[in-house]
C-alpha cells in the first residue's frame, strides 16, 4: 500500500506541477522525484526503503540528465544529512520539522548541486540568478505539497491502521 | 542508530559510486536500463479491430489521422535529412531525442552513442542542413548534445557576402546566439545566414547556423557583436542527425 502512495504521490504532483505552469526550465521533471524521496523518508522507518528509493530516484534522473551519479548522490546525501539531524538535534515529531526539515532539504539540494559544479567546473550549468526566481518558487510550493502530502498520508493511513509515525 | 545510518549511507554510497565506475569505464551503464524502458518506440499504427460503433470508428480516424500528422512530419525531416546526405554525401546517423536536461535544457540526450561511430566534437543537424549543437559526451546507446543557444558553447563560423567574415558564435541565455570577434571594418547586416567555417575537422563548413538579427559595435571597442537567430524552434527538436566521418 505505500509503494502504491508513493507512485500516486508522483503521478499527482507531475500533473500539478505541470497544470499549474511550474515548468520553468523542466524543472518539474525533478520536483516530483524529490518529493516523493521526502514523502518516502517522513514516512517510513526503514532506512533500507528509503535509501533504496532514494537510489533508485536518483539513478533515474540520472539516466536521462547530464552527469550520471550527481542527482543520486545528491539525494543520499539530502536523506542522510536528514536522517542524522533527526537522530541528534531535531527529534521533535511536529509539523514544524517536516517544514524545516523540507527547507533544509531543497537548500541542501542546489547548494550541493551549484557546489559540486563550481568545485568540477564541468560547463554543464550555468548557475545565474534568473535560475533563483524558479527554484525558490518551487521550494514553497514543493514544501507545501510535502506537508499535505504527509497530512493525508498520517490521517487516512497511519492513524486509521495504529501505526506509530514514524518520526 | 546512528551507526546503522551511517552503514547503510556508506554502503548505498560506495553502490552509486561503483555504478559511476562501471560507466566511465565502459563496464556496465546502469541508465540503460531506465532509457530502454522509457526511450521512444518505433510508432506503431494501432487501429483498433473494426467493428465497433460509428462514434467508436470515427474516434479511432482521429487517433490514426493525428498519428499519421506525426507520421508524416517525421517522414518529412528524414526526407529531408536523406537529401542533405544525398547533396554533400555526409554519413548522417539519425537518432531521436530522449530527454533534456532539467537544470539546463540546452543539453539534450539522443538515443545513439558509440555503438553507430559518434564521437565527441561531431556536428548535429536538423533538416536541410540546419546545426542545432555539437556532440559532446558519448555512451554505448546515448549521446549528449550541446545547443548551439547553451551558454557554454563556441563555434567557429562565417558570415557575410561570400561568407568571408569569420567570427566565433557562441549562446546567450540559451534563447539566441552571439556573434564576436568581426573586425570592425567588416560589413555586416541584418538577416546575413551565418554558416559553419571550415577550422574544425569534425565540422563540415558551409552548414547554416541562422541569420544575423542585429548588429551592434561601438567605437571603442576593437570588435563587432552581432545577435544571430536560429532557423528553428530550438524547444521542439525530435529527430536529429550527427554527422559521422566517411
Amino acid at each position: 500500500m505505500k509503494y502504491l502512495y508513493v507512485i500516486l504521490v508522483y503521478i499527482v504532483a507531475a500533473y500539478f506541477f505541470t497544470i499549474l505552469n511550474f515548468y520553468d526550465r523542466q524543472l518539474q521533471f525533478l520536483q516530483p522525484f524529490f518529493m516523493a524521496t521526502l514523502l518516502v523518508y517522513f514516512n517510513n522507518d526503514n532506512p533500507w526503503l528509503y535509501y533504496g528509493f532514494a537510489a533508485i530516484a536518483g539513478l533515474f534522473m540520472d539516466s536521462f540528465t547530464g552527469i550520471f551519479g550527481l542527482y543520486t548522490i545528491i539525494f543520499l546525501i539530502i536523506i542522510f544529512t536528514l536522517r542524522t539531524l533527526q537522530l541528534t538535534v531535531l527529534t521533535s515529531k511536529n509539523i514544524l520539522t517536516i517544514i524545516l526539515l523540507t527547507t533544509l532539504a531543497w537548500f541542501i539540494f542546489w547548494l550541493a548541486f551549484w557546489l559540486v559544479n563550481f568545485v568540477a567546473g564541468w560547463q554543464f550549468y550555468d548557475f545565474s540568478w534568473p535560475l533563483l526566481a524558479p527554484i525558490v518558487k518551487m521550494t514553497v510550493v514543493s514544501v507545501l505539497f510535502i506537508i499535505f502530502f504527509h497530512l493525508l498520508h498520517f490521517n487516512f493511513w497511519t492513524k486509521r491502521h495504529g501505526q506509530r509515525q514514524s518520526f | 542508530m546512528l551507526k546503522q545510518n551511517i552503514k547503510v549511507f556508506s554502503l548505498f554510497l560506495v553502490v552509486v559510486v561503483l555504478f559511476i565506475l562501471f560507466k566511465n569505464g565502459n563496464v556496465f551503464d546502469v541508465g540503460t536500463i531506465f532509457r530502454h524502458w522509457l526511450g521512444p518506440k518505433q510508432v506503431i499504427n494501432s487501429l483498433l479491430s473494426p467493428g465497433g460503433s460509428l462514434e467508436e470508428d470515427y474516434k479511432n480516424l482521429l487517433v490514426s489521422n493525428s498519428e499519421l500528422k506525426i507520421l508524416a512530419e517525421e517522414n518529412r525531416q528524414l526526407r529531408d535529412l536523406l537529401a542533405l546526405k544525398k547533396e554533400k554525401q555526409y554519413n548522417m546517423v539519425v537518432a531521436n531525442v530522449l530527454s533534456r536536461d532539467p537544470i539546463n535544457r540546452n543539453i539534450v540526450l539522443i538515443d545513439a552513442g558509440s555503438g553507430q561511430n559518434i564521437k565527441v566534437g561531431q556536428a548535429v543537424v536538423v533538416n536541410q542542413g540546419i546545426i542545432v549543437g555539437k556532440v559532446i559526451d558519448v555512451g554505448s546507446d546515448f549521446a549528449k548534445v550541446r545547443l548551439l543557444t547553451d551558454n557554454f558553447s563556441k563555434l567557429a563560423v562565417k558570415v557575410g557576402n561570400d561568407y568571408q567574415i569569420s567570427g566565433v558564435l557562441t549562446g546567450s541565455l540559451g534563447l539566441v546566439m552571439d556573434l564576436t570577434y568581426i573586425p570592425q571594418e567588416q560589413e555586416i547586416k541584418k538577416n546575413d545566414p551565418v554558416v559553419t567555417a571550415d577550422l574544425d575537422t569534425n565540422i563540415p563548413p558551409g552548414l547554416v547556423v541562422g541569420k544575423i538579427e542585429e548588429v551592434t559595435f561601438s567605437q571603442e571597442e576593437v570588435f563587432k557583436k552581432a545577435s544571430v537567430a536560429p532557423l528553428i524552434n530550438y524547444d521542439t527538436l525530435s529527430i536529429l542527425a550527427v554527422i559521422t566521418p566517411l
